[in-house]
This record gives structure tokens, C-alpha cells and sequence, in this order.
């Protein structure tokens, strides 16, 4: 299962409609590759472009954190 | 990756150069057929040193070190022909293919390991090891991207890392096996053995990294919105209280959760031992019912029995205590009665006459009728010495005086005895006996044939009811014979089952209940939490920093979107595991009819376990160790298969059908051929049975290269190995 397919396991979670507020359509239309208009949708991006042997929790944690405050500046 | 090929030089029993001894492989299946002694184990160890630097020692059942394993690694007609000073060489190399997405031409790695000895001196024996000295072990990996373009990879961690892209270090145990080691693949006694198969070979593990991810996350952003809300309080000493109440809460969530999740784990072991009964219990309580029947009826029919040699000894003793002895003696009695009858009357007849008889002889001598003169008068006369009858006196003692006396004396004995009559009265006696005689005619001797009859009718009937419990208890023999005979459980274990049935029934009522109470007390922590929550919230001052409050919101949402997301991965993962387990279960046993039921994996815990159950979903608890290996092997495939094949990897085994019969062998091949990429399989099954081998060929639909080695001296001639080589024949 490659990450394409991980982040469309989420995308297909019933619960992200309630989270994101997006409907269905909008849902199947975002890509892991383009920028997406949503926090939430961004977080789990970060996480699964990140799933790599060589990365640890803590560092992939840290990359969502400035993620974050990147926003924020 | 893929193995295209393999070539050794003077390694153990495959003597000469690497030209001589090459097998190419292909995508798909690849069988490699040779009897015992051909050298099949020789190439397994071969793929291992090559990769790894280390031989499987069949002795000691251990991975030994090339060091250790030293010239004995070396074939011995290299070593036998090799003189004093010289060096000989052995060598394993690996070509190995990855094939890329968009590319037509794989790259292709080399892999080649050589060790190298030097003869130091002569012996009678060349496998002396003091005659050598191990001068280098080396090995060379070569990446080759295309016909021009190659280069040398330098370096132990280059080598590595290409033989751990063949092989993965947590797949090897699944892709790289003896036949003997399949059954300890999928440990049935350890819960988590699948669980532990599952994470290694599917891409699970990416789900539950994202989750630790998410959680880490979460917490830090809880503790900084924590931090917010308590720095912008307008009320300390409240807002102090409310926090010391918060975390009251979430500690007492936090036991209930952990209280829940162990009652939780006990409610499903629970049904789960319940289920796993639930295909012995309708036996088991059968047996027991039998045995119950059966232990009564012995009872009753042990009673019977009794009842019976009661009423035959009673039988024999009715001859006293019934007089049952007096049978027919009613004519002896009539008889009896007769002589009675007539001893009495000849007894009157003897009393009249012996009376006759006396009265003769008194009238005779007093010719006066008796009594007259009465004594009285007699005493008179006596005394006046004057008779009143002829009025004349007379004198003491003169014959008138004597007459007189006499005669009073006889007044004495006027009396007539009838005792006197007979010497030995027996009247008496005999009446006696006449009264007892008739006593027991009328009551006794007369209803002695009624008697026996009743009684005998009796012994029939209790004959009867000790046959009707003894066919009763025959029954029930029989069938509790024939239950065993086609159960599974023995009928010491019914009892256990039973009981053990009814305690998991019981335990899951009282888990279950328990599960409620603790629900509800969450429920009402929770409210009150929300409540201190809401209160924290408006006694802040001013408001809270947006930023993490919704910082907060989003990763709160992601921890429940990674946990959620992982368990619906991981239960389509369940869901098309057990799917393709029976689809690769089904396709093994095609050969074989006897096999029966479908594999499910069962939740256990946090673990799942893959059974054998029939068509009502009851476990099939008589299945034989074949199918055992088989569900493991099909279990095994499914994960492989689940993970899908972009990501392949060889599967190499040495005798992989060895715990099983003949009959599967086509089923395994078949299934690993469309299963795995590429699959090399090291078999003595196609070596005898020519027809299997020809069914091989034919039916496989994935059919890679096939190989025969033969050695060119049969095992049991071995004696001079100076001559011994491997042969190998490619048949297709």
C-alpha cells in the first residue's frame, strides 16, 4: 500500500465529512500532492508524506508543530 | 526483487565451476527436484551463505559460521585434487533482478561471497584441517542498471542492504523455510503469533505509526490549550479547584477505561472459550446425558438382579416357611385321619367291653346289684357286727365279718377307670397330632400350589424387569459406544466441557453486567468532566488564544480519525486476509476431499487466531496436522497477497510439503505459483512420482524453470567422495 493510498483510506473514513466540514465530492478531489485549503486534511498530508523507515514519531510530531506555526506567522 | 540466478563453484557436493553449476530462475514457480543425498539441501545452504554467511547445521539444527564450517564448505574433489602450495577457491554467486514500474529493463544486482584455503601439506585424509589454512573470505556486489552502465558497490552495508531488499529481515521466517518450520510460523498457542505475521507483512504498521503520531501530537497541543485556559483565569482559587477536578475525573476515567478494557478482555475470552465449546458441547452433553441414563439404568438393573436372587433363595426357604414341604401330604393326612378314626373306635370298643368285663365280674361276685348295700350301711354293720339284711349277728373275723369287709372295701373301688383299660393311652397324643395335622390342611397344604404358582409368576416378572433394565442398559452402552466412537471428546472430558461450558456462560452474564455498570460510570464521569469544562471555559478573563484552541480541535480530531482509520484498515485487512486465506486453503485441498470447513480469523483479545470451522460456524476440532500446516501456509499467503505483489519478494523453501501428504502437493505449488512472484522450491516429491512431476509441467499455470539434480555417486556409495559431483538437468 503505497501513501497515495493510505491518505485515501482516511479521505474515505466516515467520520472526515463531520471533521472537515467538506462534502463528499470536495473529499474525493483532493490529492495528497496539492495544497489543501484544511488544517486537518494538512496534518494527516504531513504525516503520511512523512512515513518513512528513517523518521521517528518525534520528529515527525515536531514537523506537524511547525507546520503549525508556520500558519500562524 | 526476483533471484534470476544462482551459480556455485566447488561448494560442498557441487563440484567445478560456476558455469557447471547454474540454475537461471524465472518469474513464477521454480522447482528444483532431486532424491535424498542429491545435494537439495546443499543449494538451500548455498542461497543462505551467499546472503547471510552462515550454513544451517542439520546436526545441531543451528546457523554456523563460515569459520567454523571452514574446509568442509569445500567439495572434495577440489580438495582431493589439490597439491601441496596451491589454493582452491569456493564461490556462490546471486544475480538478482528489480523490475520498476516504468521501466523495460530491470537493474540487476550481483551478489558473489568466495572463500579461499591453501593446501599446506599431504595427508591420507584431505578433509584434515590441519593440512589447510583459510586464507580470505570475501564479497563482491555489483549493480548493473543496464548493459553499459555497472558498478561495483563497496562495502559489508551496500551488500546488506541489497540482500535485505531481496529478503526483508521481518519477512524472512515467512519467505525463507524449512518444510519442518512451517508449523512454528503461525504459533497457535501464542495469541499475538498472527497478529505479529500481520504487522510484519502487511502495511498495517504505517497505520499504527500515524496513530502514535496523531496521539503525541494531540497531547501536546491539550497540554498547551491546558496551560492557555489556566493562565487567563479570573478566578484562581476556583479555577484551582476546577482543575484539581478535572484531573480527578480523568484519573477515574482513565481506571474505569482500564477496568472496562480488562472486564472487556475477560467477557471475550470468555465467549471465546464458550465458542470454542460450542462445537463439543451438544456431544458432550449427549455423553453426559447417556452417562447419566446409563448409571441409572445400571442402578435398576443391579436392583433387579438383586430383587431376583431374593425371590430364587426365598424360593427354597418357602419349602419350611410356606410348608411348602406338605405339598401332596393331604392324602397322608386323610390317612392319618382314618387311623384316628379308628384307633377311637376300637379304643370305645375295648373301654365298653374292658366296663362289660368288670361290671360281669362284680355282679358275678356279690350277685347283689352294684352298690347295694351302699357303704354306709356296710360301715354300720361292720361296726354293730349285725347284718341288716338277714338279720343275724356275727363276729370279728368270722366269715360273715369277712364278707362284709370285703365287700366294704370294694365300695372303694367301686369306680370303673378307663385307664385300666389299656396299658399305654395314646388318645391324647394322637388328637394332639390330628389338630395340627388339620390346622395345616386347612390353612396350608391346601394353597401350596397356589402359593408355588404365585410365586413362580413372581420370579417371572422380576425376570422380566431385570431383562427389560439390562436391554435398557444395553442401549444406552450402545449409544454412548457409538458416540464415542464418532465424537471428538473423550468421555472423561464431556464432564469438563459441560462444566466448563456453563462457567463461561455464567462468567459472560456476570462480564457482561459488570461492562454496563462500568459504562454508565464513564458516562457519568464524562458528563461531570464536560460540566468542570465548561466552567474552566467561562471563567477565563479575556478570551483564549484561537490559535490553540483550534491547534487543539484539529489535532483532537486527528487522533480519532488516525485511531478509527487504523481500525478500519485493519479490519478490511482481517476481512480480505481471511477471504484469501480460504480462496489459497481451498485451492491446496483441491486434491483432497476429505479436507472440510472454511478458515476464519477469530478476534481474540487484541489478537486474532485463524480456526477451522464448518458450514454452522461450529470450529472443527479433528482436523489432522496437514490441515493445520495447510491453514497456516494459506493464512500465511493471504498476508503476502494482501500486501499486494509491487512489493515482491522470492519465497525459497526446502521440502515446503514435507508435513504433508502427496495429495496436497499439486494444491501448495498451484497456489504458490500465482502467489508469489517468484518461488524456488527445493522438492523430493516430484522425484519418484514421475506422474506428479508430468502433472508439474503440465498444470501449473506459473511455471518457472525446472531442475533435476542427481549426484554422480548414489548415497550409498559414498564411500571415495574424491568423484562426486552434482548433475543438473534442466526439464523445461
Amino acid at each position: 500500500m503505497n501513501k497515495n493510498e493510505i491518505f485515501r483510506k482516511f479521505m474515505q473514513n466516515p467520520l472526515i465529512k463531520e471533521k472537515t466540514g467538506l462534502t463528499e465530492l470536495q473529499l474525493q478531489s483532493i490529492s495528497l500532492f496539492n495544497d489543501t485549503p484544511n488544517r486537518l486534511i494538512d496534518v494527516i498530508k504531513t504525516t503520511i508524506l512523512n512515513l518513512e523507515s528513517d523518521q521517528s514519531i518525534d520528529s515527525v510530531a515536531r514537523k506537524i508543530n511547525q507546520s503549525f506555526k508556520r500558519e500562524t506567522i | 526483487m526476483i533471484i534470476k540466478s544462482i551459480a556455485l563453484e566447488n561448494f560442498q557436493c557441487y563440484s567445478g565451476s560456476l558455469k557447471q553449476n547454474t540454475f537461471e530462475f524465472k518469474k513464477g514457480l521454480n522447482v528444483i527436484i532431486g532424491d535424498n543425498g542429491s545435494g537439495k539441501s546443499k543449494l538451500y545452504d548455498a542461497f543462505f551463505w551467499v546472503l547471510y554467511d552462515k550454513i544451517f547445521d542439520s546436526t545441531t539444527r543451528l546457523l554456523t559460521s563460515t569459520s567454523d564450517v571452514g574446509i568442509n564448505l569445500f567439495s572434495d574433489m577440489a580438495k582431493s585434487i589439490c597439491i601441496v602450495g596451491e589454493q582452491i577457491t569456493t564461490k556462490v554467486q546471486l544475480v538478482l533482478q528489480d523490475f520498476k514500474l516504468n521501466s523495460e529493463y530491470p537493474d540487476e544486482y550481483l551478489l558473489e561471497r568466495k572463500l579461499t584455503i591453501q593446501k599446506l601439506k599431504e595427508s591420507k585424509d584431505f578433509n584434515d584441517p590441519e593440512c589447510w589454512k583459510i586464507l580470505t573470505i570475501s564479497i563482491k556486489s555489483i549493480e548493473k542498471k543496464d548493459i553499459l552502465n555497472f558498478r561495483p558497490m563497496q562495502g559489508v552495508d551496500a551488500f546488506d542492504r541489497i540482500a535485505n531488499k531481496l529478503l526483508p529481515n521481518d519477512m524472512k521466517p515467512y519467505l525463507w523455510f524449512q518444510g519442518e518450520q512451517v508449523d512454528s510460523l503461525i504459533d497457535f498457542k501464542k495469541e499475538n503469533s498472527l497478529t505479529e505475521a500481520i504487522n510484519i507483512l502487511s502495511d498495517i504498521n504505517h497505520y499504527d505509526f500515524i496513530k502514535d503520531v496523531a496521539y503525541k501530537v494531540f497531547k501536546q497541543a491539550e497540554a498547551a490549550y491546558k496551560s492557555e485556559l489556566k493562565s487567563k483565569s479570573k478566578n484562581e482559587e476556583e479555577s484551582n479547584t476546577l482543575y484539581r477536578r478535572q484531573e480527578e475525573l480523568e484519573k477515574r476515567i482513565s481506571n474505569a477505561e482500564n477496568d472496562l478494557s480488562s472486564v472487556e478482555k475477560s467477557l471475550e475470552i470468555a465467549e471465546e472459550y464458550k465458542d470454542d465449546l460450542l462445537g463439543k458441547i451438544k456431544d458432550a452433553q449427549e455423553l453426559e446425558q447417556i452417562k447419566s441414563e446409563l448409571k441409572n439404568a445400571s442402578e435398576k438393573t443391579r436392583r433387579a438382579k438383586e430383587k431376583l436372587e431374593l425371590a430364587r433363595k426365598g424360593f427354597n426357604n418357602n419349602l419350611f416357611s410356606k410348608q411348602w414341604l406338605l405339598r401332596n401330604a393331604g392324602s397322608y393326612f386323610e390317612a392319618f385321619e382314618q387311623k384316628i378314626k379308628d384307633f377311637d373306635e376300637k379304643r370305645e370298643d375295648l373301654k365298653i367291653e374292658h366296663k362289660i368285663k368288670l361290671q360281669q365280674e362284680e355282679a358275678r361276685k356279690s350277685r347283689l346289684p352294684e352298690n347295694v348295700p351302699n357303704a354306709t350301711y356296710l360301715n354300720e354293720m361292720l361296726n354293730d357286727k349285725h347284718c341288716f339284711l338277714c338279720d343275724r349277728a356275727f363276729e370279728e373275723g368270722d366269715h360273715a365279718h369277712q364278707y362284709l369287709a370285703e365287700m366294704y372295701e370294694r365300695t372303694k373301688n367301686t369306680r370303673v377307670y378307663y385307664s385300666d383299660f389299656l396299658q399305654n393311652d395314646f388318645k391324647k397324643f394322637f388328637m394332639g397330632l390330628y389338630h395340627n395335622a388339620y390346622h395345616l390342611k386347612t390353612n396350608s397344604i391346601m394353597n401350596v400350589d397356589s402359593s408355588i404358582q404365585t410365586e413362580l409368576i413372581r420370579i417371572d416378572k422380576l425376570e422380566e424387569m431385570r431383562s427389560a433394565e439390562m436391554r435398557e442398559y444395553e442401549m444406552y452402552d450402545a449409544r454412548l459406544k457409538h458416540l464415542l466412537g464418532t465424537s471428538s471428546i473423550s468421555e472423561e472430558d464431556s464432564k469438563d466441557i459441560v462444566r466448563s461450558f456453563r462457567m463461561y456462560d455464567s462468567d459472560k452474564d456476570k462480564f457482561k453486567k459488570q461492562q454496563f455498570e462500568i459504562n454508565q460510570r464513564i458516562k457519568t464521569y464524562r458528563a461531570d468532566l464536560l460540566e468542570v469544562n465548561n466552567k474552566l471555559k467561562n471563567i477565563i478573563g479575556e478570551a483564549a488564544d484561537q490559535e490553540i484552541v483550534e491547534k487543539m480541535e484539529v489535532l483532537d480530531a486527528f487522533y480519532e480519525l488516525a485511531r478509527t482509520t487504523r481500525d478500519q484498515v485493519y479490519e478490511e485487512q482481517i476481512k480480505r486476509i481471511e477471504e484469501e486465506a480460504n480462496m489459497h486453503f481451498q485451492r491446496m485441498t483441491a486434491d483432497n476431499r476429505s479436507v472440510q470447513g472454511r478458515i476464519i480469523l477469530k478476534k481474540h483479545g487484541n489478537n486474532y487466531m485463524p480456526k477451522n470451522i464448518d458450514n454452522n460456524g461450529i470450529e472443527l476440532t479433528s482436523i489432522n496436522d496437514s490441515n493445520i500446516i495447510l491453514i497456516k501456509l494459506s493464512t500465511i499467503m493471504a498476508i503476502v497477497t494482501a500486501k499486494g505483489k509491487s512489493d515482491f519478494h522470492p519465497l525459497i523453501t526446502d521440502a515446503p510439503t514435507s508435513k504433508f501428504s502427496d495429495n496436497y502437493t499439486m494444491g501448495f505449488c498451484d497456489t504458490v505459483s500465482d502467489v508469489f512472484a517468484q518461488s524456488i522450491i527445493i522438492s523430493y516429491d516430484f522425484y519418484h512420482n514421475i506422474a506428479l512431476r508430468e502433472r508439474l509441467l503440465k498444470e501449473v499455470k506459473n511455471i518457472g524453470s525446472i531442475f533435476l539434480i542427481e549426484p554422480s555417486i548414489p548415497e550409498k556409495n559414498r564411500m571415495n567422495r574424491k568423484e562426486l559431483s552434482t548433475k543438473i538437468t534442466p526439464l523445461n
